[in-house]
């Protein structure tokens, strides 16, 4: 085939929808993982308010601190490959 | 080569889509941070209650009403780069630590107490008697159901710097909040908050909450 303007444009517009189709999947991809990690923290975070409940009502260990630290005990992870 | 209107076009749409995707990202960090830092208030202000309660005397109501006020560093899209501004965040909780009936003398004691948490400080010389009608800076007439604060004064500082030079670069930033409560009988608490962070040959160093 004979290497025309159009031809050459055809391939970059392929180029380009390729590269916007990989930008957007990725993006996408960012977002649900910063949306699960911060909507897992406040679930976790939960329980480890119910586990330690009775802990807390207890005269020795009165007002116990909710164990859970998000940073610490669920880092922020992007496991892509 | 592409003309020059079509080259004009793809760097609007990239600048549109590109801020719009950012926006979108760091508007969900912000509703989740915020959404975080509520629930941690909430949770923390019950237990500081519990202990609170529990700390008191047998001859003392042992029951506590703790008002939580925190300021919290939280991301905007709307601010500047390495600016870290805060928002305030609060909760409330009454426990009352009954493990039998308790028959106590009609005085200080007997009432409940009223602990306001700002920060650093913490206020925990307030009975609920303080608040009544009549009482010291509590007008006779003031209805019983006003809330505990009357007034919140926030002041936030942030500042951020990024520093360029040949071969090395660095960043720090830093914010401040000082925040004065005013409660119904005129009393106020105050307590403030500060944290700094660089960020200087590779690694980020931070302290403060």
């Amino acid at each position: 085939m004979r290497r025309t303007v159009m031809n050459f444009r055809k391939g970059q517009v392929l180029l380009e929808f390729g590269i916007a189709c990989f930008g957007l999947v990725m993006f996408i991809y960012v977002l649900l993982q910063a949306w699960v990690w911060l909507s897992g923290t406040i679930v976790r975070r939960q329980a480890s308010f119910q586990h330690s409940r009775l802990e807390a009502g207890k005269r020795a260990t009165a007002g116990k601190k909710v164990p859970y630290r998000p940073g610490r005990d669920t880092p922020v992870r992007f496991d892509l490959f | 080569m592409r003309p020059g209107n079509q080259k004009g076009q793809a760097m609007i749409e990239f600048a549109i889509i590109g801020s719009t995707s950012l926006l979108a990202l760091a508007f969900l960090i912000q509703i989740g941070l915020r959404m975080n830092y509520q629930q941690e208030i909430e949770q923390q202000t019950f237990r500081l209650a519990l202990r609170r309660a529990q700390d008191e005397g047998d001859k003392e109501s042992q029951a506590i009403l703790y008002q939580h006020i925190r300021d919290r560093e939280i991301p905007e899209p709307s601010s500047e780069p390495t600016i870290m501004p805060r928002t305030s965040t609060q909760a409330s909780s009454a426990v009352t630590w009954g493990e039998w009936l308790t028959f106590l003398a009609d005085d200080r004691d007997s009432q409940p107490r009223v602990v306001v948490h700002v920060n650093d400080t913490r206020a925990d010389d307030f009975r609920s008697g303080d608040f009544e009608g009549g009482k010291e800076g509590v007008k006779k007439d003031a209805p019983k159901d006003a809330p505990l604060v009357s007034a919140i004064h926030n002041q936030f500082t942030s500042t951020g710097q990024l520093t360029q030079a040949s071969g090395a670069s660095s960043l720090s930033s830093s914010s401040s909040a000082s925040t004065t409560v005013t409660l119904k009988n005129g009393k106020t608490v105050s307590g403030s908050a500060s944290a700094s962070c660089s960020f200087s040959g590779g690694s980020w160093v931070c302290d403060g909450p």
